[in-house]
């Protein structure tokens, strides 16, 4: 679907991350990870082609269609939008300029807002919804534009268990039910381990790019965390906790 | 009602209406789009671009027009530094155009001859060539506003998610930017700072306070207007009081009005 090779991102003379390689595939769910300031949000431009690259090349695929997810602490609430108005948003590339919404656009709407679970909140103000119902109406809205990649920034930002569960595994319902892409951003690596199949782990201006089997190894894990970790299992999933220096788990 | 025979307060009237109803409207986006410090910073230059086309003998709606499209096109694409926030950089502009604006007017004899005070403005002067100006302009904006609404609120909520779908970000900004300062530019003459300024924020205010929903607040806060400056005109003709600071105690009493009874209600 897309190919980094060779690629140098940043802004102006100053080099973000360098020398990228890797390659999104049709039907992937990639995780991209690294700590605050490590260059997620500008591979994500890269990827959404709002940045070009300082060196390098990215190969598109002719057909990429992008749902954009945008973090949702970026957006101002003193908006009065309803969220049937906000998730229309994702229809308005294809309506066209001079053009008002047509029956397809309010079907689509609702269709996406069903799928998303929100579609009981579609006359609500988005301002009064909760995280969790804020996080899905932006899904919702990307979903409107009928993407075949899903781009996701920090989508469990500020959410509790509870919330960070249901949005990856409405994230994954996608995925899966639908045959999106899917690449979600994050800062924490135990937030998608269980649900992203390929990980870009982000650091000291480099990427590298992990199949799930090679990450979950207790000493590839250290390494990325700079911390000795123990990985174990509940339920079929996967969590990872600190070690101590004695081998003990804390 | 003989008043109304008089030509003088027609034009008044017109002129008022006119540029209150476009000025409430577009301060909606100045509100939620929070650049109040911006529209500020553009009225003084507008009211630069006309203490400077009086000090050159030029026109002064075209210099205003000019002074107010540089400065649009400055906020629009800000120079970016390191040191300093670009609100800051606003603030150095308005003073900077508020100072060389009173330079520029201080001994300058055509200022009074006119009949324009820049700061309380002196609607009573509107001319038939006025009328017909803002009569355009209130055409074009309104007809760029309807055509690309969503557009524009597309934008200003979420400008990145807006050029991932495919709208063109940079251009609907720059329409609206561009808008906005046309009408300040071409209002400040007859209307000066205040009254210009006072109509892009407290009418929005008001309606934003009462509705949630945008198209009542469009709607309504150019309807506060459109009523405040025919009250105010009239009320100020009877008591003999500058009209601009007439309406904007107007506009004031219902934004103070309407928040109090919400505040009592709400209890």
């Amino acid at each position: 679907m897309m190919t980094f090779k060779d690629v140098y991102l940043g802004y102006g003379r100053n080099v973000v991350l360098e020398k990228l390689n890797f390659t999104i595939q049709k039907n992937d769910f990639v995780g991209i990870i690294g700590q605050n300031g490590s260059g997620k949000t500008t591979v994500l431009k890269a990827i959404n082609n709002s940045l070009k690259p300082q060196r390098g090349e990215i190969f598109r695929e002719p057909d990429i269609k992008i749902g954009y997810v945008i973090q949702r602490q970026y957006l101002d609430t003193i908006f009065p939008f309803t969220v049937k108005e906000i998730v229309m948003m994702g229809r308005y590339g294809k309506i066209g300029p001079l053009k008002f919404p047509e029956p397809g656009d309010e079907n689509k709407v609702e269709e996406v807002l069903t799928v998303t679970g929100i579609y009981d909140l579609k006359n609500k103000l988005y301002r009064e919804l909760s995280g969790g119902q804020r996080q899905r109406v932006l899904v919702a809205r990307a979903l409107a534009s009928e993407p075949n990649l899903l781009l996701l920034d920090e989508p469990t930002n500020d959410l509790d268990i509870k919330g960070t569960e249901q949005i990856l595994k409405l994230v994954q319902k996608i995925h899966s039910e639908l045959g999106i892409t899917v690449i979600v951003v994050s800062h924490l690596l135990l937030t998608i381990l269980n649900y992203a199949h390929k990980i870009i782990f982000l650091k000291d201006k480099k990427a590298a790019m992990y199949s799930l089997e090679e990450i979950f190894s207790e000493e590839m894990l250290t390494q990325i965390y700079e911390y000795p970790v123990k990985i174990g299992t509940i339920h079929n999933k996967k969590y990872i906790v600190p070690e101590d220096i004695n081998g003990n788990t804390q | 009602m003989e008043i109304l025979n008089e030509t003088f307060f027609r034009y008044a009237l017109i002129s008022g209406v006119i540029i209150g109803g476009l000025c409430a409207y577009l301060g909606i986006y100045i509100i939620l789009r929070r650049i109040v410090f911006i529209g500020l910073a553009l009225s003084e230059i507008a009211a630069l671009g006309v203490a400077l086309g009086l000090f050159l003998g030029w026109k002064t709606d075209v210099v205003s027009l000019i002074s107010v499209l540089l400065g649009t096109i400055f906020f629009w694409k800000p120079y970016r530094s390191e040191s300093y926030t670009n609100e800051s950089l606003v603030g150095f502009v308005y003073a900077m155009a508020s100072a060389v604006g009173v330079l520029l007017i201080v001994k300058n004899p055509a200022i009074e001859s006119a009949g324009i005070d820049l700061i309380g403005g002196n609607i009573l002067y509107t001319t038939t060539s006025d009328i017909w100006t803002l009569l355009v302009l209130s055409i074009i904006v309104f007809t760029l506003h309807i055509a690309l609404a969503k557009e524009f609120l597309f934008v200003s909520f979420d400008r990145e998610t807006a050029s991932t779908v495919g709208l063109k970000t940079n251009l609907y900004e720059f329409l609206l930017y561009i808008s906005i300062g046309v009408v300040i530019a071409l209002s400040m003459r007859t209307g000066g700072i205040i009254f210009v300024f006072g109509s892009l924020i407290i009418p929005p205010l008001v309606s934003l306070s009462i509705f949630n929903k945008l198209e009542y607040i469009f709607i309504s806060s150019v309807s506060f207007a459109v009523l405040s400056v025919i009250v105010g005109t009239f009320l100020s003709y009877f008591w003999d009081l500058p009209t601009s600071a007439t309406v904007m105690c107007l506009y004031g009493a219902l934004f103070i009005g309407v928040n109090s009874v919400k505040a009592i209600l709400n209890k």
